[in-house]
């Protein structure tokens, strides 16, 4: 019997390079259909920045055989859900579907993977020019601390490093983007051979399998674009900036490098930001936010990416608190952590609640198709998915402990927000950005 | 592959009167409990809304015989996790553990709900994060924009007319005896259903259940919202002021009505075809066709007491008087029951095809099922659902059109930067400018 939250799948290629892999599992009369191109904004370059992403918005008006409208309304006909994201690595696109209607998924997921650009208009690519700039403005410009994370990823990488931009790009390269680079970008980039197509759910792999050769052996073989060049990044020195927003109370960031996606590393972090941040009685939230009250809320992640990864923790402060004692606070937690190590009971927690995110990562067929898609896409084996639940083997206490040590050793970048008229509440000695 | 019906549920009764409603899901890894109760911030009395929200993100803050860190101690280490969420019609308190941490994990569960003790320094810390919280809320536009629509569509005295967290004047009012009597009065047994889903077996789970949530056994008390007073309702065009904003946030609607209306049916449809998907009518007009939004959207709030109707949708500044105009005009023609019957064959379709994909997830199964327990729907209603749905005319959705929404008599909020934006509005007559310390929030 597998162990709990093994993916059963099965692994194909079509001979124009498209990867295949199905899922089957009937407990909901449903299938999720992802297709992962191996795509995101760190392909882009400077000057060009937001332009995977605001492909992905063109993706949905319409290609070939498919008028403009039609994709959603088909879709939301049969009560699809239907959506697709952007990261720095990949661009998903993805359907849910009542399983009788998986046919009309896949004929519409080839339609635009092969025969997109005959419908590409200069009206489509302005309207969704516009939407994208209200996307910034209503996810990014107009939130609350909105601006800090690109503001960390600036400190970090290098100008021009490719995870150094966001994914939703600056306002003056949305306003640049031209079909001229619609269409060269859709030629590099969406091919058979640049796609990871995953079907998981209540399906028939064999009927499934001759289903989406009929749709997409069709398409045309084209090479495999080329793989970016990504420098090494590391901090020499730490940085210490600080901007102001419009926010009730102030947020430190820490921030170091991180291990990629799939590494021991990577494992490692995860244990040890879920033993400083999740649950009242993890470190940081005990000490800052339960005992001293200095906190609002303290939250420490690691964000593992194909070829970089980032390692903050981000603590809010309470109301007439300053992020100078915040900041001790955490250092002071880390020192006593690589100084003693954790206890079994907090290494037992820590360890139980990465198996739980790890179950409650895969309860859907969404979530397992886009897990396979993701490892297949990131790491160039789907295997790795399962082989993800056992990443946390051979790990120990002592690990987290030494990991700690060397976060503390390491250059860091420290970003203070802080209100209009309150400047002063910003960390030590930090410089002004933005 | 399968046709699709309703997943098939256990159910019995403790002594206790708790109902427990199981699905036997072998397939999943994890327990998910969720403790549906049909009252919350409804049940706040006046001057101290918040109570519902306030006692429940305390109530795992110390027992009889357990203090707040062993609870969270004994909860972490089982790498289980405990959730809680009022709203204003009905309260749930969450359970999720590994399989073989739920017993244990349970009865932690089981001692808060029986033995919670409010102490005074716990409650005091929870006050502290939870008025800062809701100063934070107002960092942003869409939340301002919200409250102050719902304070001026319902009024003070309405329980819709507050957010369930309260204000920072009603929260610093309440007192250890509020959130007490509030676990006391309404969350009991007697009047809550558990939805229990995972790899349980039914014997497994009545004695668990009857054993461990034994002590839990207190009795319901009448609730007071069925005596609510009308919405005192604001109609007309108000301003909030925020210097500097990226983009405009714009809200209208009026109050409208409960979800136990005969008239639901019709109107989710309508309201599918207005904003209620990515292909309605708003999102095609103001995002699709305009480029003014990333999104533009309408909803029922339903509710016990009858949500408002409310459209809703945030725009490049410059945009706003025309963005305005255009919403007007799809809720204008809606309203005079211009839905064709093209539009009620593709949402119809469309809310039911949806409707089997809503039982996959525990989430979603419980998500659909308390309300059931909200709202008194009884225990057949999904099984009736989909021939109901069907059965609706183009008729009836027209009427109901003409019946719950008009554009006379709309509250409109938007919430940017007025100095920009009172010159584009200066054509729709009136605009009165307000914030949200003149509302009281």
């Amino acid at each position: 019997m597998s162990p709990p939250g093994f993916t059963e799948f099965s692994s194909h290629q079509l001979p124009n390079g498209l990867q295949l892999l199905l899922h089957s599992n009937a407990s909901a009369p449903l299938v999720a259909l992802m297709v992962m191109y191996h795509v995101g904004s760190k392909n882009e370059r400077p000057g060009k920045t937001g332009f995977a992403h605001l492909f992905e918005h063109i993706m949905f008006k319409g290609s070939a055989h498919v008028g403009d409208g039609e994709h959603f309304r088909l879709l939301q006909e049969i009560g699809a859900m239907v959506n697709g994201s952007t990261t720095e690595d990949r661009t998903n696109y993805y359907e849910v579907v009542p399983s009788a209607h998986l046919d009309l998924a896949l004929s519409l997921e080839a339609d635009r993977m092969g025969y997109l650009l005959p419908a590409l208009t200069q009206a489509k690519l302005d309207n969704q020019r516009d939407v994208v700039k209200n996307e910034r403005r209503q996810s990014y410009d107009n939130q609350p601390y909105g601006r800090a994370h690109e503001t960390l990823l600036a400190a970090l990488f290098p100008v021009d490093h490719p995870y150094g931009w966001p994914v939703i790009g600056s306002m003056a390269d949305l306003s640049a983007a031209s079909l001229d680079d619609v269409r060269t970008f859709f030629s590099t980039y969406y091919t058979p051979a640049n796609a990871c197509l995953v079907l998981a759910g209540d399906l028939d792999p064999e009927s499934t399998l001759s289903s989406v050769e009929r749709f997409f052996a069709p398409l045309a073989c084209s090479p495999r674009p080329p793989e970016p060049i990504i420098p090494a990044a590391t901090l020499t020195s730490g940085k210490r900036w600080m901007m102001t927003d419009r926010v009730a109370v102030p947020r430190l960031y820490m921030a170091w490098h991180g291990p990629a996606i799939n590494t021991r590393g990577d494992a490692v972090l995860d244990l040890l930001t879920n033993h400083l941040s999740v649950g009242r009685n993890s470190r940081l939230h005990r000490s800052l936010v339960y005992r001293d009250q200095i906190a609002q809320s303290v939250v420490a992640y690691q964000d593992g990416m194909e070829r970089a990864g980032i390692t903050a923790i981000t603590a809010t402060a309470q109301r007439g608190r300053g992020l100078k004692e915040i900041e001790d606070a955490i250092l002071l937690e880390l020192e006593a952590i690589a100084r003693d190590g954790l206890s079994p009971e907090e290494f037992e927690a820590a360890l139980n609640a990465a198996e739980m995110d790890l179950m409650q990562g895969r309860i859907s067929a969404l979530q397992r198709a886009s897990g396979l898609a993701t490892y297949a896409t990131l790491t160039g084996d789907a295997t790795n998915f399962n082989g993800s639940l056992r990443r946390f083997d051979g790990i120990g206490a002592e690990e987290l402990r030494r990991c700690t040590r060397q976060l503390l050793e390491s250059p860091r970048v420290i970003l203070s927000v802080v209100p209009l008229e309150s400047p002063h509440l910003a960390a030590e000695k930090s410089e002004e950005v933005l | 592959m399968s046709t699709w019906h309703l997943p098939e549920m256990q159910r019995f009764h403790l002594s206790s009167g708790l109902a427990v409603w199981l699905l036997d899901r072998q397939d999943l890894p994890v327990v998910s409990v969720t403790l549906a109760f049909p009252e919350g911030a409804n049940e706040d009395r006046p001057g101290l809304q918040g109570t519902a929200h306030l006692t429940g993100i305390t109530l795992d803050s110390g027992t009889v015989t357990r203090s707040a860190l062993d609870i969270s101690g004994a909860i972490e280490r089982l790498g289980s996790s405990l959730r809680f969420h009022a709203g204003h019609d009905g309260t749930t308190v969450g359970l999720t553990s590994l399989v073989r941490n739920f017993q244990p994990s349970l009865e932690i569960l089981g001692d808060i709900l029986a033995h919670a003790a409010f102490p005074d320094t716990e409650l005091e810390r929870k006050r502290t994060q939870h008025l800062t919280s809701i100063a934070q809320q107002k960092d942003r536009a869409s939340t301002i924009a919200s409250w102050a629509f719902h304070r001026l569509a319902y009024g003070t005295s309405h329980p819709y007319g507050t957010d369930v967290g309260g204000t920072e004047e009603s929260v610093r009012r309440i007192r250890h005896e509020n959130t007490a009597g509030y676990h006391e009065r309404h969350l009991t047994p007697d009047s809550c259903t558990a939805i229990v889903i995972g790899p349980v077996r039914e014997s497994e789970c009545r004695a668990l259940f009857q054993e461990i949530l034994a002590p839990w056994n207190t009795r319901r008390q009448h609730p007071i919202a069925s005596s609510a007073p009308p919405p005192e309702t604001r109609p007309g065009l108000f301003l909030i002021d925020r210097p500097g904003s990226a983009q405009a946030e714009i809200r209208m609607g009026h109050p409208s009505l409960r979800r136990n209306s005969p008239d639901f049916f019709p109107v989710i449809i309508l309201n599918r075809v207005l904003g209620g998907q990515f292909s309605s009518r708003l999102n095609a007009n103001l995002r699709e066709r305009r480029g003014f939004t990333y999104g533009a959207w309408s909803s029922f709030g339903l509710g016990k007491l009858g949500g408002p109707f409310l459209a809703g949708t945030a725009v490049n500044t410059a945009d706003t008087g025309a963005a305005i105009g255009e919403m007007a005009g799809e809720i204008d023609g809606m309203s005079k029951g211009n839905m064709t019957a093209e539009e009620l064959s593709f949402a119809t379709e469309g809310i039911a095809g949806n409707f089997a994909l809503m039982f996959e997830t525990p989430a979603q199964v419980a998500g659909v099922l308390q309300n059931i327990v909200f709202y008194g729907l009884g225990e057949e209603y999904y099984a009736t659902y989909l021939d109901t749905l069907r059965g609706v005319t183009l008729d009836q959705v027209n009427i109901a059109a003409t019946k719950y929404l008009t554009t006379e008599q709309m509250t409109l909020v938007v919430v940017g930067d007025a100095g920009k934006i009172a010159p584009l509005l200066s054509t729709r007559g009136g605009v009165t400018p307000t914030g949200l310390d003149q509302l009281g929030l």
